[in-house]
């Protein structure tokens, strides 16, 4: 769906619809005084049912993973550029279920500020990521818990910690 | 000494981000941050509508572009609005030509980047993203009638 040289108008549509629902989830919870918990925790839900609905889609010609990293690689380039049209920069792990997804340029946050401005609100725009990660990864048959980190934007930090039965 | 003001404003008359003031005289140009009183503003609001709608009223033929630039002895102003009613004003020595294409670029570029898709950014507010004022004082001084030369 996409062109060298030309910006088509999907990415905007997803940009814009992405800052619409943050916006209108944490205004109307804000009536009832609840903390930002409940609202990240909403993002994060919509982003696991979509993840998993997305990775149906991109998993259609792949072959069986052979082992969690195969899997991770995939997020890492297929799935991340199938989204935000770039990969992932850096991938860490520990070997023991911690992975580390590193995006200096994080396509959601590149408009909003390249330093410390707009800090707090950060995390807000990488809920719903965290969930489109997670979600991906149950349906790849890996439960997992996914959170994020933002210390200098755009750069920003998914950590997926794998969950054994 | 010719005074550059470069300003953007809004729809609504009690809106606007900040100015920045630059010294253009052909080869000099000297460059500081200020802020321009709410009163001042409104006054510029008004002679800028002013003068559209004179010269919508004078041109012999439809109006296309409209109001494009004035020019005093000592400095010129040059206008630029979108369909949005979003306005770009940049006030240049007298010897520079038609920068509409600049002040579009402006835009299209800076503004609807890192302003329009800013979710933080509110569209009816003063622009307090670090990151516009950044990249809208590396455009102006990319500019090829831009000169950092001061005397």
């Amino acid at each position: 769906m996409e062109r060298e040289g030309v910006r088509m108008a999907d990415e905007a549509l997803f940009e814009f619809l992405h800052m619409e629902v943050i916006s209108y989830i944490f205004k109307s919870l804000e009536k009832d005084d609840s903390d930002n918990g409940k609202c990240t925790a909403k993002l994060e839900g919509m982003g696991f049912r979509v993840g998993q609905g997305l990775v149906e889609r991109f998993t259609r010609d792949i072959p069986r993973f052979k082992d969690e990293l195969d899997i991770m690689k995939f997020v890492c380039k297929d799935f991340w550029a199938g989204i935000f049209k770039k990969q992932v920069d850096n991938l860490r792990t520990n070997h023991q279920g911690v992975y580390v997804l590193q995006d200096n340029r994080f396509r959601l946050l590149t408009q909003i500020s390249a330093g410390k401005q707009y800090m707090e609100h950060a995390p807000k725009f990488l809920a719903f990521t965290c969930g489109l990660v997670r979600g991906a990864l149950s349906n790849l048959g890996v439960n997992s818990i996914v959170t994020a980190e933002v210390s200098l934007l755009p750069a920003c930090k998914f950590q997926v910690m794998m969950q054994r039965a | 000494m010719v005074t550059l003001v470069c300003c953007v404003m809004f729809k609504h008359i009690y809106v606007y981000i900040y100015i920045y003031f630059f010294v253009v005289v052909v080869e000099v140009l000297m460059f500081y941050l200020s802020f321009l009183s709410l009163q001042e503003f409104k006054l510029m609001y008004g002679m800028l509508f002013s003068l559209k709608s004179f010269i919508k009223k004078l041109s012999p033929t439809d109006v296309k572009e409209g109001f494009l630039s004035y020019q005093t002895s000592k400095y010129k102003l040059h206008y630029y609005e979108t369909p949005t009613g979003i306005k770009i004003v940049m006030n240049t020595d007298i010897a520079v030509g038609n920068v509409r294409d600049v002040l579009q670029r402006a835009y299209s570029t800076i503004y609807v980047d890192f302003v329009v898709r800013n979710p933080l950014c509110s569209l009816d507010e003063p622009i307090q993203s670090e990151l516009f004022k950044q990249k809208i004082d590396a455009f102006v001084r990319g500019l090829p009638f831009f000169s950092a030369r001061v005397t």
